[in-house]
């Protein structure tokens, strides 16, 4: 099976504090993988190496076959949990910036998604709260056609009504894809039916990384009970 | 390289005030310079203009260096750093908007000196010393002029002053996240303290930003005057990442094209 993501002896260090360690993972074309752990476990800081955003300081990344870069990031489609919007822009002003630079956004999309998350193109991002934000960030990441999606915390501060409509949405668009979407989220109870595979880190380390099926079925427990079995 | 030239069209459009109030302000230069031209010494206007110009390029750096670091501040830099765009690029655009800001309010201000000194031509009317330095002139160019010269200095000796005030008082100055986290009795301390009324505005504003990872140290509103300068000399923000630092970061810590 064709891997897309491929990481190897992955180590990160701010200053004295290393937030990743031996990390090694390699993920299969087409899975929606789910990154969990507590805070600062450093799921973040392993999606933003993927996405190109940060540098590691030792090992070896590939994402579909080439290390972070520029080449990678045109292949690669990132939400990060913090609001990096500009202010100034409306919502068809992201929308036109990311197309200008994504040869892979498709608008079409683009706007079935906007109608989907009940965003109109028009509203200024200043103006939108905190949860229309987030989806907003969903819209651009999900409009593209990339090898890759990764989203950091995507439903925090999503109504628990969207939040299932989108994850139905992921569900069907994405289960049968070629598009691998890694997501680390706090929430595994309920996205965990999203997960065909997990990866558990805790302080910088792999601790688990399963099938999920395999792992429901070999411990008869849900995904959300042994995640808190394991990082309790 | 079209990469390059649409990240400079999206600067651009983040900053129309700037691109508005430059020229807008030049227009007006030029025309009190050309109404007036006839009472005023031709090295007085040729002052005037030259003032603006030197002020346009610290403008340029100004902007260039604060627009980077207000994308540090806001987090919209992880918007361009996933772009598939080399860190160079992303930079460069931003320093070639700042520089367009201040270009066009310059080329207006060098093709109205033009129109104004044509006939004699400007060469004849270049003052020895431009602005007055020997006291030839008195008057409001005079004191910017020294205000930019002397700031930076005013404001390292303030700072330093001010720095041993903030030892005295350490516990009132949020600076780290450790100090940050204790908004509850910094805010009843200052809200303590004799302070007018704006002044614990400005202190409750603060220490509520302080929390959302925004760490402001507590000046006195008196600062705001030395602010300028003090960021010009590289002092006016002791808690905060320095801007060229940022632009470092944004250039050169962004892989460009591989890290393997």
């Amino acid at each position: 099976m064709e891997t897309v993501v491929e990481v190897r002896g992955l180590a990160k260090r701010f200053g004295r504090v290393w937030a990743l360690r031996e990390v090694n993972l390699a993920i299969p074309r087409g899975a929606i993988c789910g990154l969990l752990g507590v805070n600062g476990a450093g799921k973040s800081t392993l999606l933003r190496i993927l996405a190109g955003v940060q540098r590691p300081t030792c090992g070896e990344v590939r994402v579909a076959g080439l290390p972070p870069g520029r080449l990678s990031k045109a292949r690669v489609a990132f939400a990060p949990e913090i609001d990096h919007f500009y202010r100034w822009m409306d919502v068809g002003d992201a929308l036109e910036f990311s197309a200008s630079f994504f040869g892979d956004f498709d608008r079409v999309r683009a706007i079935e998604l906007l109608q989907l998350m009940q965003l109109r193109p028009a509203s200024p991002i200043d103006g939108l709260s905190r949860g229309l934000r987030a989806r907003l960030k969903l819209v651009l990441v999900l409009a593209r056609d990339a090898d890759l999606i990764l989203l950091d915390e995507p439903f925090s501060g999503i109504d628990p009504i969207s939040r299932d409509r989108i994850m139905e949405g992921l569900l069907h668009g994405y289960r049968a894809s070629r598009t691998t979407v890694l997501l680390a989220t706090h929430l595994v109870g309920e996205a965990e039916a999203l997960f065909d595979r997990v990866v558990f880190l805790h302080n910088g380390r792999v601790v688990l990384d399963e099938e999920a099926e395999a792992l429901r079925a070999g411990s008869g427990r849900s995904i959300d009970e042994i995640f808190r079995e394991v990082l309790a | 390289m079209r990469a390059f030239w649409r990240l400079c069209v999206h600067e651009l459009c983040g900053l129309p005030a700037y691109l508005l109030c430059g020229p807008a302000a030049a227009a007006a230069l030029m025309l009190y310079l050309t109404v007036r031209r006839h009472t005023l010494e031709p090295d007085a206007i040729f002052g005037w203009a030259m003032l603006a110009l030197v002020l346009l390029d610290v403008l340029a750096l100004w902007l260039g260096a604060s627009v980077v670091q207000r994308e540090w501040d806001s987090g919209s830099v992880y918007q361009l750093l996933s772009l598939p765009v080399s860190g160079h690029a992303i930079a460069g655009a931003k320093l070639a908007a700042a520089l367009t800001v201040a270009l066009v309010p310059a080329v207006m201000l060098v093709l109205g000196l033009l129109g104004i000194f044509w006939p004699g031509g400007i060469s004849s009317f270049a003052p020895p010393l431009p602005f007055g330095v020997g006291g030839r002139y008195g008057g409001p160019s005079e004191l910017i002029y020294a205000y930019f010269i002397f700031g930076p200095s005013i404001a390292k000796l303030f700072q330093c002053l001010n720095g041993r005030a903030a030892a005295r008082h350490r516990h009132l100055d949020p600076l780290s996240p450790a100090l940050a986290s204790r908004r509850g009795p910094y805010r009843r301390l200052v809200l303590r303290l004799p302070l007018s009324r704006s002044v614990r505005l400005v202190a409750r504003r603060r220490a509520r930003s302080s929390l959302s990872g925004r760490h402001h140290s507590f000046r006195r509103r008196s600062h705001l005057l030395f602010r300028l300068p003090a960021s010009l000399a590289g002092a006016g923000r002791p808690c905060r990442r320095r801007a060229p630092f940022l632009v470092g970061r944004l250039a050169f810590r962004a892989p460009a094209r591989g890290v393997n």
